[in-house]
């Protein structure tokens, strides 16, 4: 397909932070092109079905050979020079799959094979459900009042999306070994049975305290500095109050300095009561349907998408500015290139790429971490401890949201890699959550499938010296809940490219909109 | 460019609202017009289909749902005008049936036929309140709040042959998953739960997962007492063993969110129940129709005989009988007064007999009474060495119930005070422990909530008379109740027998309709109070002397004191009156200041300086 000849601003990849440029150039009239080198939208931030996932762990452990061809060099003028785009920086390493899903048993004895079939799940009956299944690379949890539900509502984009709150939130308990749900509601407060009232009084007092600003910093006087552990014993909370508040509410180290924990204290509480019990919302279908319902706004606005598609050069000027890309042999004129990090070629960065690496870990269950009596969804952040070096955060998903087949869950754990080992790093994490001794009366569930990888992380948000011009690149996904991170680089980027653009006006709804060839009827009637 | 977008501007768009609406408004009017017409000419005809849409437009029309009762019950009664015509049809064919030649067949299926043929006009009216239940089910998703369509709902329910409950029930389960406080859909649900008897555990159930979503939720809380309180009376359970879980449930709800009312409101009510063990004659006194006789007191000097009730009456429902000639009335009985204007638990009258008896009888007489009368007929002695005899037939409910003093377990009362100590602040933790630890935390609550102080100024005042009433000398016909910062006087049928009553140097700001009760006060003292005022009703049958000194009184009134008619003299130093008034009063008015102790000495009969 012959694309335009001129773009304003040409996109590679369709994650997240990409999208976002994407749908904010074209929200204000400019006109995109949209690549991505990948059969499916999100890029690192996508939802896979099964088998996807499972290809996709594969393609990661045989790196496939660039196919790609060099441009010819002949159609370039005197004062232009081509940038080679056959290696890309590769983000995403160390991927290791386990299958522990039961191979289907021949049916040799004549006995009914199905009855069998209908408890357990082999892995051809996880294939079966493949489209079942929406498995994140890049699980997220949305503030109620965080940055994406801010910028979805306020661009109108949310109208692509539907999202459900996150059931419960759960603390796990080192002594006992087992998780609990956190309070985090007055109806919550209310009707939990581990704590008195006694404790469910100063609780409540210890939050509504903090939520008026003046009244919380005139008692943190003092303890800024100081362990916020501390701060919490003064309060007089008692222990497994503490470690509700540490570990669900602040979602810090006990040894955080108070100051900086009660930053998420007031992250957490602002966003609370607003749709669902907890502070947090989901995405359904998986967050992957948060980079496309950008990518839709763009579409809408004239944005032109092409998947499966790649560069396959870059054409500067001899300021070093981008003036062409090259795809699929036509060479196309852009003012400006936004390339994620991931499918960047590897000579337009610095030699040496600071970065920090991530542990990820994604579980297929055949049962909830933490069984309830209703579809639910949970998440909790592990603190470190003997086993785990670094706080784990962890997120289980399934047909509440429908993610996975009824039955089946997915638990997300990620965390910052100590020794860039995924699999050391949180295998200690599957142990705690789940059965390995093959027993039939753990009260655990089993593990069906997992896969580890690690991710690494670079900060590409200040551009680091950018070799060339007119040129962004785009952080991979952050360690962190929400999309701060990804939305504030978006919001950059754009505002460097088109400064005196509005970022994301609201888009109108498809009854405000009038085509023009309806507006000549109208006129022309109304002169008759 | 075609196919481009463009987005409308909001005049634009403002413009198209604006039309739309006056389109719909027209159109509403003209149908709202015609459905009047229609009523006033009696055309019915095609009415129902008329106003549905006009009520799906706007359900809160109730003229538009008065026309469709009529139109229905129109039909209800043609309806059963068919059904016995045709009964009567058929009976007349069954006897015809009998003189002919017997064919047992031919009989059996008109028999069939007229049936089938009830049942069907029987169906048809039934069909008619089913859409009109769906009518009311889309009008309450317009407005889940509209009283009128919900009052519609339930009539069709109460005027349907056989209204399917369990649908109404999740009906309501599903408005209150909506807003768990439409209070409107709780009423409906009681009403329901009331007419279809509905299981009380269920309900129970219900109000208990409500409150856990919500407990800021006063309709959940009230209909979880009540059906307690009905299970109760019908032995469903014993709600004493209930008491303690209802008791922990209030005690988390109050120490999540101690600023929220409603949980407190539900605490009160179990104080109340005393365990559970007062829950019945909590509701019985509220709901039974059945009057009895308190006591009668006799007062020898005055020869006045006064009956105390257990509920407001109209008239005395009892005569008094002369025991020598019962059976043949000679005299005229005389005439009760009501101690109010004419509702009143306390009726008086001066004994007509002059000669001595030893008895007296009271005798129910046909009054027509919307009560019962517990005792047609009672008889009493007459001890001739007591100056006043009080003769009790039964406790006071109310009195006694505030002579104890509300119990709760030790480590609950701890907690409440706890509570205290955390929120110093919260009036309903104060309000819970001034009923059952101390007064002192009413002193706290005027300040905390000076808006309500004379609410706790008379809660204190009933405290006091309590205590009064509880150490006083039943004998004595003296009453003083000296600065005890009284606003107001509670329990007066208590007192009616005293004959002396101090109540100087109180907070007492008005001279009430609430100090009738005290038939047989002949002194009155008030001084040092902040009375402004005296009440129109304000009425002391057998008053002779009231002292008003320091008072905020100003001339117009005295006036209101004329209807004391054995007053005698008023003492009225230190306050605003003016000298000459032209007012004729038929009492003395003493401007000169008196002490009490003189007062006492001056107006004290025998019986009082004996006490004194």
């Amino acid at each position: 397909m012959e694309l335009d000849d001129h773009f304003d601003l040409v996109v590679v990849g369709t994650g997240v932070t990409e999208s976002i440029v994407a749908a904010a150039a074209a929200r204000v009239g400019k006109s995109v092109l949209h690549l991505d080198a990948n059969d499916h939208y999100g890029n690192e931030w996508a939802s896979l079905s099964f088998s996807q996932i499972n290809e996709w762990c594969k393609r990661l452990n045989h790196a496939v050979s660039s196919d790609q061809t060099m441009p010819d060099h002949s159609e370039l003028s005197g004062e232009e020079s081509i940038i080679d785009c056959s290696e890309n920086f590769v983000t995403i390493f160390n991927c290791s799959m386990i299958d522990y899903s039961l191979k289907e048993q021949r049916d040799d004895d004549g006995e009914n094979p199905n009855e069998n079939r209908d408890r357990q799940w082999t892995f051809e009956k996880l294939t079966e459900n493949d489209r079942r299944f929406s498995i994140d690379l890049c699980p997220r949890l949305l503030f109620s009042r965080g940055s994406m539900v801010d910028i979805l509502v306020q661009s109108n984009i949310s109208r692509y999306l539907e999202f459900k709150p996150l059931t419960r939130l759960l603390s796990y308990l080192k002594e006992s070994r087992e998780l609990i749900d956190v309070p985090c509601s007055r109806a919550d407060v209310f009707s939990n049975k581990l704590i008195s009232v006694i404790e469910k009084r100063i609780l409540m007092r210890f939050m509504t305290e903090c939520i008026d600003q003046t009244n919380i910093s005139q008692q943190l006087e003092g303890f800024e500095e100081r362990p916020f552990k501390e701060f919490l014993k003064s309060k007089d909370l008692s222990e497994v109050l503490q470690q509700f508040i540490i570990n669900a509410v602040a979602m810090v180290d006990e040894n955080e300095t108070t100051e900086n924990a009660m930053v998420g204290v007031n992250r957490f509480l602002s966003s609370l009561g607003r749709f669902g019990n907890t502070p947090f919302i989901l995405p359904l279908y998986g967050s992957g349907e948060i980079p496309q319902a950008f990518c839709r706004l763009c579409a809408v606005f004239g944005g032109t998408y092409c998947l499966k598609r790649s560069l396959n050069g870059i054409i500067v000027d001899t300021n070093s500015k981008v003036t062409h890309v090259i795809t699929n042999n036509q060479r196309i004129k852009c003012e400006y290139l936004v390339t994620s990090l991931s499918q960047t070629p590897k000579c337009m960065l610095p030699e040496k790429l600071s970065y920090t690496v991530l542990s990820k870990a994604v579980f297929i269950s055949n049962g909830s971490v933490k069984p309830s009596n209703k579809e639910e969804s949970s998440f909790f952040r592990l603190a470190a401890d003997e086993e785990i070096d670094h706080a784990v955060y962890v997120l289980e998903v399934g047909n509440d949201i429908h993610v996975a087949p009824k039955g089946v869950f997915i638990v997300y754990c990620w965390c910052l890699s100590k020794n860039e080992d995924a699999k050391k790093d949180l295998l200690p994490v599957a142990k705690k959550l789940f059965d390995f001794s093959c027993s039939e009366n753990s009260s655990k569930p089993k593990l069906l499938w997992s896969c580890y990888y690690n991710q690494k992380f670079v900060d590409c948000s200040n551009n680091f010296e950018m070799k060339i011009k007119s040129a962004f690149v785009v952080s991979p996904p952050m360690n962190e809940l929400d999309y701060d991170f990804a939305i504030s680089e978006a919001r950059q980027i754009f505002s460097t490219m088109f400064p005196d653009s509005e970022f994301l006006p609201r888009a109108p709804d498809p009854d405000e909109i009038v085509f023009d060839d309806l507006l000549v009827d109208a006129s022309e009637n109304a002169m008759h | 460019m075609h196919g481009r977008l463009k987005v409308k501007t909001t005049a634009e768009k403002e413009r198209e609202k604006r039309i739309e609406k006056e389109e719909k408004c027209k159109h509403f009017k003209a149908g709202l017009d015609k459905a009047f017409q229609m009523r006033e000419k009696g055309d019915n005809q095609n009415a129902l289909s008329l106003t549905a849409p006009l009520l799906m437009t706007n359900p809160d029309v109730y003229t538009l749902w008065n026309y469709r009762r009529e139109i229905i019950l129109e039909f209800k009664s043609q309806v059963q005008c068919k059904l016995e015509t045709e009964t009567v049809e058929t009976s007349k064919n069954n006897s015809e049936n009998d003189v002919k030649p017997k064919d047992d067949n031919s009989n059996d299926l008109s028999d069939d036929m007229n049936k089938s043929k009830s049942d069907e006009t029987q169906n048809e009216f039934e069909i008619l309140c089913e859409n009109e239940l769906e009518l009311t089910s889309s009008c309450l998703l317009k407005n889940p709040k509209s009283y009128c369509v919900w009052h519609h709902r339930a009539w069709v329910l109460q005027t349907m042959e056989k209204p399917n409950f369990k649908r109404e029930i999740m009906l309501c389960n599903q408005f209150l998953e909506m807003d768990e406080r439409n209070f409107h859909c709780w009423d409906y649900r009681r009403f329901i739960h009331d007419f279809a008897k509905l299981d009380i555990n269920e309900e129970l159930q219900y109000t208990l997962r409500k409150i856990e979503q919500n407990f800021s939720n006063f309709s959940s809380w009230y209909y979880r007492s009540s059906l307690f309180t009905e299970a109760h009376i019908r032995g469903v359970l014993n709600f004493c063993d209930h008491w303690e879980k209802e008791y922990n449930l209030v005690e988390n709800a109050v120490f999540t969110d101690p600023n929220d009312q409603s949980p407190w409101f539900y605490h009160k009510w179990l104080l109340a129940t005393n365990h559970g063990e007062n829950i019945i004659s909590f509701a019985e006194s509220i709901e039974s129709n059945e009057i009895s006789l308190q006591k009668v007191i006799y007062d020898k000097q005055n020869r006045v005989l006064i009956t105390v009730f257990d509920k407001s009456t109209i008239n005395c429902p009892y005569d008094v009988i002369d025991i020598e000639f019962e059976n043949e009335v000679k005299s005229p009985s005389p005439q009760w007064f009501s101690a109010l204007n004419d509702y009143s638990r306390i009726w008086h009258l001066t004994f007509p007999f002059q000669k001595p008896f030893q008895s007296i009888t009271l005798k129910c007489t046909n009054k027509e009474l919307p009560y019962e009368i517990r005792d047609s007929k009672l008889l009493f002695p007459v001890d001739f060495t007591a100056d006043t005899l009080v003769h009790s037939f039964k406790d006071n409910d109310l009195l006694n119930d505030s002579f104890e003093r509300k119990s709760l377990k030790k480590d609950q009362i701890l907690n409440l005070r706890c509570l205290r100590d955390m929120e110093p602040d919260n009036k309903w933790v104060n309000l819970a422990l001034a009923s059952i630890d101390n007064l002192d935390n009413l002193k706290d609550l005027i300040n905390l909530d000076p808006i309500r102080r004379n609410y706790y100024n008379d809660q204190k005042s009933k405290e006091m008379c309590i205590n009064f009433i509880k150490t006083m000398d039943k004998c004595s016909p003296i009453g003083v109740m000296k600065s005890r910062g009284l606003t107001c006087l509670y329990f007066g049928d208590a007192l009616i027998h005293l004959s002396f009553l101090d109540l100087s140097q109180n907070g007492l700001q008005k001279l009430s309709v609430a100090f009738n009760e005290l038939i047989l006060l002949e002194t009155f003292i008030l001084d040092e109070n902040q009375i402004t005022n005296i009440s129109e009703g304000f009425r002391l049958p057998m008053l002779k002397v009231i002292s008003l000194q320091n008072n905020r009184l100003n001339s117009k009134s005295l006036s209101t004191l004329n209807k004391c008619s054995n007053l005698r003299t008023v003492y009225i130093f230190g306050n605003e009156i003016g000298e000459n008034n032209e007012q004729k009063i038929p009492f003395e008015v003493v401007q000169e200041e008196i002490s009490v102790q003189d007062l006492q000495l001056t107006y004290g009969s025998n019986k009082i300086i004996q006490y004194l």
